[in-house]
């Protein structure tokens, strides 16, 4: 038994009725590194939370280093080394690294701690300033700060919750590599990842679990995507990402010369150049807090523009309230990293949420009087004086239509395929895919010609992202220009059109997605490449996103 | 599939618990503590009469004449008024807390009207300028800490809690201005006031009924159909979302504080102009305090917070007859009682809401902890289990 780090033995919890985890059995060998897979709601968090003292299992026995544990804080888990770093980072902003690894046990004089901190660092490859604030860091750095904060305390059995979700691909390979170190000195990690490329390139065993059960462990070397796939969905499904033909027409969006400051009051996009065409995805690469969210802000009409001009099928619509924007069809869908902080209201049932964007236009239902040519003059304009005053009523309405607007959303629910108990149930009840489903919905439901949309799939499974990716595509067909923020460059790859790179609010170059690779994006992510700079035409260039002279 | 190691006490949480039943739940809380309270009474009392006394006595002080009845009526729905007026606001997630200085000063603008004005312009005339200074000064006392929170992000609980004080020795500035010789109470005034609309009390408690629950109605629509009651409950449940629908997050603050306080200032007008046909710095009754449990107690829903207010009042006038019969002359006891049944009836919302497990007896381990469960803030819903982690990072 020893050899094993970890051993569940028949682990259930339940919320209520329903079984978040069902007779898990899964181990954690010594020195190994075990890649979780499941999709959305298959459990993974749960069970990485009774591993790690947040809850407490229902059914079940924990072994560590085959003894018993009984683990019910924490603290406990801390006991037993056992350390997660999770998803959504726990850090303090006003202090330091060193003080945010000391802070919750019994720490030495902080000098001694920045060296000890140090040691840990230059034991497995790490970067880390112990004196650097965190507010001043980068996210790859904070994750830094988590994992040695449990490195700090001891722990030989490291969780780490989705760490990829937040990194380049140069800083993933960075963070791949300080994982092997780690497992070179005996410590075993479980990784939690969507990404299947990275679970072939870390793991040494995938646990698959599904709905909450355990469906199997496999060797990596035995097995390759596809399988994976099946095994986490329970059926056969094609990975490819369908991109139809781009029927690139006229411009609809344009952004000339544009400078928005960010909420500190810095630059956070400079100088910005480019346009979108309807029936084209234009993907925006970069890295978080490049200035993806301020551009998408700055369109929307919800933050003031520094300098130059955001035009509209030809016309300015800087200065515009984003009501009078969204009603030119320009709409926008931004999925926070909470995933329910923008664009939804997360107590409010699925109608009210289908109204949030054309509540004010509701009015009282009064249809117009139909005109017929048989009307004679008088009769026709009895009946546009009636018609008129009407419309003045229905625009005068004080008060909501939620008939209308439970139409609209049975019609979403219909077409998106959205599971959830009723059109009157909290949106923040749905699972994450859903939600998400309901939000881009009520988006194109305005019929829009421009869409915006930013991280549409943010933590979505599999099956929920190809719908997601589905109905862009199909928005695309329908000839809406769509600007596609994005953070899995796979991804982007395979669906935008072209991909535009951002590094600190700079463009750093538009490139078609056919042409380029993961690499050159990500340099120029990183901002080491910068294709705006160079004149020798590298290779990808996609030129006619950027305005020309003939434009201009 | 118990096993030793597991924790003595084990709570999980109930879903689709039949709605009689958590009636069921909470009328049996309330039995409990008044017959515990009974208990402790009738041992305590110099003059004791007895279990039963305890309810009769109960019963009569709150229906006992028709007399009672009427005040029981109109302190209820004065109470819900104040309720209704905070729950717009806390809809928002904006915590008004200074419901009590919103109805003084209407008691106050109320009380400059009848002061300045009363016998001097026609009754009417004085009646509408009355009713509209009140109004202003109760929305004028709310709109301050909400312009400041819609402009300066300050902290709403702490501003609209020291604008109580700030109204109360405002009140006691102008009696001791008007009366500076006196005891700091001020002698009923009598022209320009509201007649009673009938005989007894009767007629004195009828405007405030018919108004308040008139009021009562009309915000239950304005928060559940109106535009604006959309708006105001979409920034309570995410400021970020109404900024991207492209509502103007500050002129709705501004604009439902206006609301909130006029509502308050309402009551104050009821108050002087009616009922007291004077003001002292204890006229709210603390039902600025007061609302906002019955507003919580009620679930923010206008029809069961009338149910809350009826019966808060129920225990307050029965009893004060209790304590009369029972000989204490003191209030403390009476208080107790009180909170004695709010302790019950809130707590027992944890056995409505959670289902607790004991382990088997066999082994019992001392000083343990339930299990530490982030979702035990009182949130009503079951985060979906992949949601919890997330939720806790919050």
């Amino acid at each position: 038994m020893d050899e094993y780090a970890l051993q569940l033995q028949n682990i259930s919890k339940y919320f209520g009725s329903v079984a978040a985890n069902k007779n898990i059995d899964l181990t954690l060998k010594k020195g190994e590194i075990l890649a979780l897979l499941g999709e959305n709601g298959s459990g993974k968090t749960t069970l990485m939370n009774m591993i790690s003292g947040i809850y407490y299992p229902d059914e079940g026995h924990i072994f560590v280093n085959g003894e018993e544990a009984r683990i019910s804080s924490p603290q406990d888990a801390f006991r037993y080394k056992i350390g997660m770093v999770h998803q959504h980072f726990k850090l303090i902003d006003i202090f330091s690294a060193a003080q945010n690894i000391v802070l919750g046990t019994k720490g030495s004089g902080l000098a001694r701690i920045n060296e000890e901190v140090k040691a840990i660092a230059e034991k497995y490859g790490f970067e880390i300033d112990p004196k650097k604030k965190i507010y001043d860091m980068s996210v790859s750095e904070k994750q830094t700060v988590e994992i040695v904060k449990v490195l700090y305390r001891g722990a030989d059995i490291l969780i780490l919750d989705e760490p990829t979700a937040v990194l380049t691909p140069q800083e993933t390979e960075k963070l791949f590599s300080v994982m092997r170190a780690m497992k070179a000195d005996g410590k075993s990690i479980i990784i939690i990842t969507h990404k299947l490329n990275e679970v072939m390139a870390i793991s040494d065993r995938v646990a698959v679990l599904r709905k909450g059960e355990y469906i199997g462990c496999v060797d990596t070397a035995d097995t390759d995507p596809a399988s994976l796939t099946e095994m986490m969905v329970g059926e056969k499904i094609t990975l490819n990402i369908s991109r139809p033909e781009a029927h690139a027409d006229r411009p609809l969006l344009e952004i000339r010369d544009l400078t928005v400051n960010s909420d500190e009051g810095s630059h956070a996009i400079e100088n910005l150049n480019f346009f979108i065409r309807g029936g084209e995805i234009l993907g925006v690469a970069g890295i978080a807090g490049c200035g993806q969210r301020e551009l998408c802000e700055a369109i929307a009409g919800l933050r003031k523009i520094e300098s130059g001009g955001i035009y509209h099928e030809g016309e300015s619509i800087v200065g515009l309230s984003p009501r009078a924007i969204s009603a030119r069809g320009v709409a926008m869908s931004f999925i926070p990293e909470d995933r329910l902080g923008m664009g939804l209201a997360p107590s409010m049932s699925v109608t009210d949420n289908m109204m949030l964007k054309n509540y004010q236009d509701h009015g009282y239902g009064i249809k117009p009087l139909p005109l017929s040519d048989e009307d004679t003059p008088e009769q026709a304009k009895k009946k546009n004086a009636r018609n008129r005053f009407t419309e003045f009523l229905n625009r005068h309405c004080p008060f909501v239509d939620r008939k209308k607007a439970r139409a609209e959303a049975e019609r979403i629910i219909e077409e998106l395929d959205i599971v959830t108990p009723s059109t009157e149930t909290p949106v923040r009840r749905l699972s994450g895919g859903n939600v998400q489903k309901v939000l881009l919905g009520r988006e194109i439901l305005i019929e829009p010609n421009v869409l915006i949309t930013a991280y549409p799939v943010r933590g979505l499974d599999i099956n929920s992202s190809y719908l997601i990716y589905d109905i862009l595509n199909r928005q695309k067909e329908a000839g809406t220009g769509i600007l596609f923020i994005g953070e899995d460059l796979d991804v982007m790859l395979a669906l935008c059109d072209k991909i535009m790179v951002l590094c600190h609010g700079k463009m750093m170059g538009v490139v078609h997605a056919e042409k380029t690779t993961k690499e050159q994006l990500g340099l120029m992510m990183a901002g080491a490449l910068d294709l705006e700079e160079e004149k020798g035409k590298p290779m990808g260039v996609a030129k006619d996103t950027r305005i020309g002279e003939d434009q201009a | 599939m118990k096993n030793t190691k597991e924790p003595f006490i084990h709570i999980t949480r109930r879903e689709g618990l039949p709605l009689w039943k958590g009636l069921l739940i909470r009328a049996a809380a309330v039995l409990i503590a008044l017959i515990l309270s009974d208990i402790v009474i009738s041992a305590a009392a110099p003059r004791s009469q007895g279990f039963f006394g305890f309810f009769g006595a109960l019963f009569s002080g709150a229906f006992g004449t028709e007399r009672r009845i009427w005040l029981l009526f109109q302190n209820t729905f004065l109470l819900l008024g104040v309720a209704v007026a905070l729950v717009v606001a806390f809809k928002m997630k904006f915590w008004n807390l200074g419901g009590n200085g919103q109805i003084l000063m209407g008691c106050l603008a109320c009380a400059i009207c009848l002061k300045y004005l009363g016998g001097k312009l026609p009754d009417p005339l004085v009646w509408l300028i009355m009713l509209v200074t009140s109004l202003a000064a109760g929305a004028l006392w709310a709109v301050i800490p909400a312009i400041f929170k819609a402009f300066f992000n300050t902290n709403e609980s702490l501003f609209t809690l020291m604008m109580n004080y700030i109204a109360m020795y405002l009140v006691a500035f102008f009696i001791s201005f008007w009366y500076p010789g006196g005891t700091g109470a001020m002698p009923p005034l009598t022209e320009g006031v509201l007649p009673p609309l009938g005989e007894g009390q009767m007629g004195k408690s009828l405007l405030p009924v018919l108004l308040f629950a008139v009021v009562t109605a009309a915000i239950y629509l304005y928060l559940r159909f109106s535009k604006h009651g959309y708006e105001v409950a979409l920034i309570g449940d995410s400021k970020n979302t109404a900024r991207y629908a492209g509502i103007n997050v500050r002129k709705v603050i501004i604009r439902t504080l206006l609301l909130s306080g006029a509502l308050c200032g309402l009551v104050g007008f009821v108050l002087t102009g009616s009922i007291n046909r004077m003001v002292s710095t204890t006229m709210d009754g603390n039902m600025g305090f007061t609302g906002i449990m019955v507003a919580w107690m009620g679930n923010l829903d206008p029809l069961i917070m009338a149910g809350i207010a009826f019966f808060i009042n129920f225990l307050t006038r029965g009893m004060a007859q209790v304590c009369t019969e029972f000989g204490f002359t003191s209030e403390a006891l009476s208080d107790t009682v009180i909170g004695l049944v709010y302790f019950f009836f809130i707590g027992c919302e944890f056995f409505i809401r959670y289902r607790v497990h004991f382990a088997g007896r066999q082994k019992k381990q001392p000083g343990e902890e339930t299990p530490a469960s982030p979702e035990d803030g009182g949130q009503e819903q079951a985060p979906l289990p992949e949601d919890a982690g997330a939720k806790e990072a919050n």
